[in-house]
This record gives structure tokens, C-alpha cells and sequence, in this order.
């Protein structure tokens, strides 16, 4: 078990670094029972002390294109990929677009701090629709 | 056929909208960021934004034009005209999705798409073409030239995935041949992803006619006339219409015949035109158009025939609803295309629209999708109405036209309106019968104002 666990955690850190290196900045894996979503941010940013900056206005989440909107993985039982008032990274899944078998992320413009969702769930929505607000950090 | 997926935009888009909602078609409209605010937009049952502005991430994407019809449950995608009207891939595309494209099949459309392919299928089902050589023009130089003397000097290189105008270099002399094909070839390869080009014989000073045809699946095609489109501007058509001034009635039905014969030959379905090169008496096949045309508008106010409403049942796979006998052409139509331009150098005019107000009266007919406060985008052609007069004779026609377009109101953005308005009083257009030239020398000899 433990010589599993420690091919899977290889298997991650050399995905991980490979990502890296072609500077590609989400991950998805999905089999019959594992789910896994590898997101890298710039280093340094200390998300854990982001707020939303009430005092600016909210900016949105927009999809990259057509599709069933959903805040949630199909298999991840209806948990949404980020909760509200999280703070969340550039390039960080938030949503997904279901185009029949295909499922297409839906991601943070920027680092910032989710908002109220804006469309329910398994709701059509076109191109560039906003989705989520999207507040700027405030640091502190 | 139950919803129809409308794969355009502006004027056209919101014509097929309403040739829809005529035949109880639900309708969905899809367009860029930029055209969200487009009339159609608003009217269609179901709307759904694909993209940015650009036209290469939107209107010509053609995954997410078929993802969009996907969700949304259309059925069949009306491809209107220009962006992907002609693209064989993307007819080929909706078949394989097991939806209907609004027009002939793909195989038909790749055909025509080649000129010398199309050339080859007019030659074969009797249809008159320019003299020249019938094939792609070898690479090798002696080759070239030995095939161009026997045509005889002035010709015309051409691309061979071309059209518009767009990819043709007129050689006078056997010394300027080399240099127009090599530069031919690198231009059709740029703009056409292919450098085949071929030659035939350049004809001075013709006139542009085109035959107007549609075709079902059940073997049945027409000819609803013709148009004369020689008003242009570096082979962009500024006036179109109909009938033709001055040509022989029998000649224009010979022709008409040889075109409706020829789709049935080829199996093509839908609304199609003929183009044609009309020079001392002799019409010359120059390509075919395998989708609407932005004049088709012309023949309708002469034939009394909906022709969108047509393509719209040929695709349902009825019947044509006319046969050929029920075709009568009657009095004399005139559009003139108002687009978004400077009248005196046609640089684009993009801005908000302040106030919108369109002509009227009897036999007056206004195909836009402007209204005041609307803003014409930069991304796309500047079309943004054409305006039609009918009469019982050309006169007529051109009187109202006249009356139309001194009531016609735009504000906030330069258009052509000024300049049909002095085409409309222009001795040459008021005779009749010119040829294409006629336009660009006269705005190079007119005071510009």
C-alpha cells in the first residue's frame, strides 16, 4: 500500500513537474474511481490571507464558450469546484461547461476572491457569459 | 426540420428569421460578442453567444457553430451568405452531425468551389464559358506559354479556389505572362490556401448577368431571371437589377434553360446563381454562387417569389413549390446596397447609429438590420441595408428609387446613400446596359462630392 501511495505521489510530483515545465497551468485525470485536479498558481501568492475587497466593484467570471453551465465535477457529487468567498488563482477551475461527453473548464481570469454565482446550474449559457463575481484581493 | 440555426449575421440573418417564422420554424441565432445587440438577436426563440468579435473565433468557428446548434436542438443551420456559405468542409461538417445545411450537399459545393472543376461541369452540361484552357495551368513556363498562345493574348490568370474578384492578374502581352502567374499563385496560396491557377481569354468591357436558379431533391429545378450587377466597384457590387436593360429576352430564357437543365445534372439542391460575363452578344460562365446572394432580393420583387422561404422547404425536402411556367417577370426592380462607407473613398464607417429612419411608399422595399442607437461594428462587411424600388418599367423604377433615397435618414455614420443618390440622375446608369468599368470611371472622373 505504502509502495502505491508512493508511486501515485511520484506519478504526481513528476505530472506536477512536467506541467511546470510546459507551463501549462490545470490538470484533470478521471477514471472509473479517482478524480484528480492539479492547479498551479504563481508562487508566492499567500492565498489563505485574501479577502474580498468589498470597497471595489465586482468584476465576473466569464465562460470561455457555449455550453451547460455547472459549479461542480460531475463526479465530485455535486460539491462545487469553489466555493463562494474563496479566494482563488489565475487559472483556477471554478466551473464547467458540459457539451454532451465533454467537459470544459471554466477558470479565474485572475487572482481575486469568487463572488455570488450568477447562473444556476445545468443552465445553457453562451460565449463569454459571466458566471461568478469576482472581487480583487485585499491583502491583510 | 423544426429549428433552424441561423449561422450569420445582419441583414441576411434577420431575413432567413423571418422566412422561419413565416414556416413556423423555431429559430435559434447565434453571434459574436459584438453583435449581441443585432436585431435578429432579439427576435429569434432562442439566442447564444459563440465568441469574441473576430470573425475566425465566431462566425467562421465552425466547431462551436455546430456545438451551439448541439445545445440549443436545432436541426438545420442556414449558412446565409459570405462567412461559411461555401465552405464544403463545414457543409460536410453539419451532414456528418446528422443535421441539414441549408443549400446544395457538400460534394456540389466543393465542385463549384473549383473553378476549373465548375468550369468543366458548365462546359459538360452545355453552359457557355470564357475561351481558355480547361485545367489547372501546368508549372512549367514553355508549357504555360504555348497553352496561352493558343488562347491569344489579353487573358486572364486566375486562382483556381478564388471567386469575389479576389486573385486575377489580366496579362496583355506573352513577356507579362511569367510574372502574372508567379505573383497569381502566391496570392491564391495566401488567401485560398491553394496556388492552382488557370487562364482564359480577358473580355474588355462585359457586362455582369447572373441567372438566378432553385433546384429540389426531387429533380426539379427554375430560372427566375436574371440580374444585371455591372454597377461595381472593384468587383463589389454597389447596384443590382432586373431584368437586364437591352438583352435579348430569348437569349436570357436559352441561357436560363441551360442553367436549371445543368443543376439537375449535378444534382444540385436549393438556391444557386449562375455568373455570367456578357460581352457583343455572348454570355460567358464565370462561377457559380451555391448559396442566397445579397440581390436576391430583385428577383423577388419581380418574380414574386420568396425565394429564402424556398430553400427553406427545398431543405425540408418538399417540393419546389413553382414549376417553370409559373414564372413571370413582371415591371423592373432596382437595389442599391447602403453600406457603412465613406462616399467618396469607401474607407468603413463604423459608430452608433443616432437616428434610423427608412424610406416607404408603394413598391418600396427596405432589407435591414439597422435601428437608432444601434452601433455598427468594425469586424464585419459594412453592409447595412439595401433599399429596393419597384415599377411597371425601369424608369419607374429608378423615379421611386430616386423618391426612396431622398427620404432614406442615417445619422451618426457615413454610408454610400449620397452616392446612389447620384447614380440615380448619372446618364450612363440612367440608359442602361453598362458595363462593369462604368462605375470606376466615372468616380474617377466625377468631382468628389
Amino acid at each position: 500500500m505504502t509502495e502505491m501511495s508512493g508511486t501515485i505521489y511520484d506519478a504526481i510530483e513528476r505530472t506536477v513537474r512536467r506541467l511546470e515545465h510546459e507551463q501549462v497551468s490545470t490538470f484533470e485525470y478521471q477514471d472509473e474511481n479517482v478524480y484528480l485536479c492539479l492547479t498551479l498558481g504563481r508562487a508566492g501568492a499567500a492565498l489563505a490571507n485574501l479577502k474580498p475587497n468589498s470597497e471595489k466593484s465586482a468584476e465576473a467570471v466569464k465562460t470561455p464558450a457555449a455550453g451547460i453551465f455547472t459549479s461542480a465535477h460531475p463526479v465530485s457529487h455535486r460539491k462545487s469546484a469553489v466555493a463562494s468567498r474563496t479566494p482563488v488563482r489565475a487559472g483556477q477551475i471554478v466551473g464547467y461547461l458540459q457539451v454532451g461527453p465533454v467537459l470544459r473548464p471554466v477558470t479565474a481570469p485572475r487572482d481575486g476572491v469568487l463572488g455570488r454565482q450568477l447562473i444556476d446550474d445545468d443552465v445553457l449559457v453562451g460565449a463569454q457569459q459571466s458566471v461568478f463575481e469576482l472581487y480583487e484581493p485585499k491583502v491583510g | 426540420m423544426k429549428t433552424v440555426l441561423i449561422a450569420n449575421r445582419g441583414e441576411i440573418a434577420l431575413r432567413v428569421l423571418r422566412a422561419c417564422r413565416d414556416l413556423g420554424l423555431r429559430t435559434v441565432a447565434v453571434h459574436s460578442e459584438a453583435d449581441a445587440g443585432l436585431r435578429h438577436v432579439a427576435l429569434a426563440d432562442q439566442a447564444i453567444c459563440i465568441g469574441p468579435a473576430a470573425s475566425a473565433k465566431s462566425y467562421l468557428n465552425q466547431s462551436e457553430i455546430l456545438l451551439a446548434a448541439r445545445l440549443t436542438g436545432a436541426d438545420a443551420i442556414h449558412p446565409g451568405y459570405g462567412f461559411l456559405s461555401e465552405n464544403a468542409d463545414f457543409a460536410e461538417a453539419v451532414e456528418q452531425a446528422g443535421l441539414t445545411f441549408i443549400g446544395p450537399s457538400s460534394a456540389v459545393i466543393r465542385l463549384m468551389g473549383d473553378k476549373v472543376s465548375a468550369k468543366r461541369a458548365m462546359l459538360a452540361a452545355g453552359v457557355p464559358c470564357v475561351a481558355g484552357f480547361d485545367g489547372v495551368l501546368p508549372m512549367d513556363e514553355e508549357a504555360a506559354r504555348t497553352i496561352a498562345e493558343s488562347i491569344g493574348y489579353p487573358l486572364i490568370v486566375k486562382a483556381a479556389k478564388g471567386g469575389g474578384g479576389r486573385g486575377m492578374r489580366i496579362v496583355r502581352k506573352a513577356g507579362e505572362l511569367a510574372s502574372a502567374v508567379k505573383i497569381t499563385r502566391k496570392e491564391a496560396s495566401g488567401a485560398f490556401g491553394n496556388s492552382d491557377v488557370y487562364i482564359e481569354k480577358f473580355l474588355e468591357c462585359p457586362r455582369h448577368v447572373e441567372i438566378q436558379i432553385l433546384a429540389d431533391r426531387h429533380g426539379n429545378a427554375v430560372w427566375l431571371g436574371e440580374r444585371d450587377c455591372s454597377t461595381q466597384r472593384y468587383h463589389q457590387k454597389l447596384i443590382e437589377e432586373a431584368p437586364a436593360p437591352g438583352i435579348d429576352r430569348d437569349a436570357i430564357a436559352s441561357l436560363g434553360k441551360r442553367c436549371s437543365d445543368a443543376c439537375v445534372s449535378l444534382g444540385y439542391t436549393g438556391a444557386g446563381t449562375f455568373e455570367f460575363l456578357y460581352e457583343n452578344g455572348q454570355f460567358y460562365f464565370i462561377e457559380m454562387n451555391t448559396r442566397i446572394q445579397v440581390e436576391h432580393t430583385v428577383t423577388e420583387l419581380v418574380t414574386s417569389v420568396d425565394i429564402v422561404r424556398e430553400q427553406l422547404r427545398i431543405a425540408a425536402g418538399e417540393r419546389l413549390s413553382l414549376r417553370q411556367a409559373d414564372v413571370e417577370l413582371r415591371g423592373h426592380a432596382i437595389e442599391c446596397r447602403i453600406n457603412a462607407e465613406d462616399p467618396v473613398d469607401f474607407s468603413p464607417s463604423p459608430g452608433r447609429v443616432e437616428s434610423w429612419i427608412p424610406p416607404g411608399g408603394p413598391c418600396i422595399r427596405v432589407e435591414s438590420h439597422l435601428y437608432s442607437g444601434y452601433t455598427v461594428p468594425q469586424h464585419y462587411d459594412s453592409l447595412v441595408a439595401k433599399i429596393l424600388a419597384h415599377g411597371n418599367t425601369r424608369v419607374e423604377a429608378i423615379e421611386r428609387m430616386k423618391g426612396a433615397l431622398s427620404e432614406t435618414t442615417i445619422i451618426g455614420i457615413c454610408t454610400t446613400v449620397a452616392l446612389h443618390r447620384r447614380l440615380m440622375e448619372e446618364p450612363g446608369f440612367v440608359a442602361g446596359g453598362m458595363d462593369i468599368h462604368h462605375l470606376e470611371n466615372w468616380l474617377s472622373a466625377a468631382p468628389k462630392s
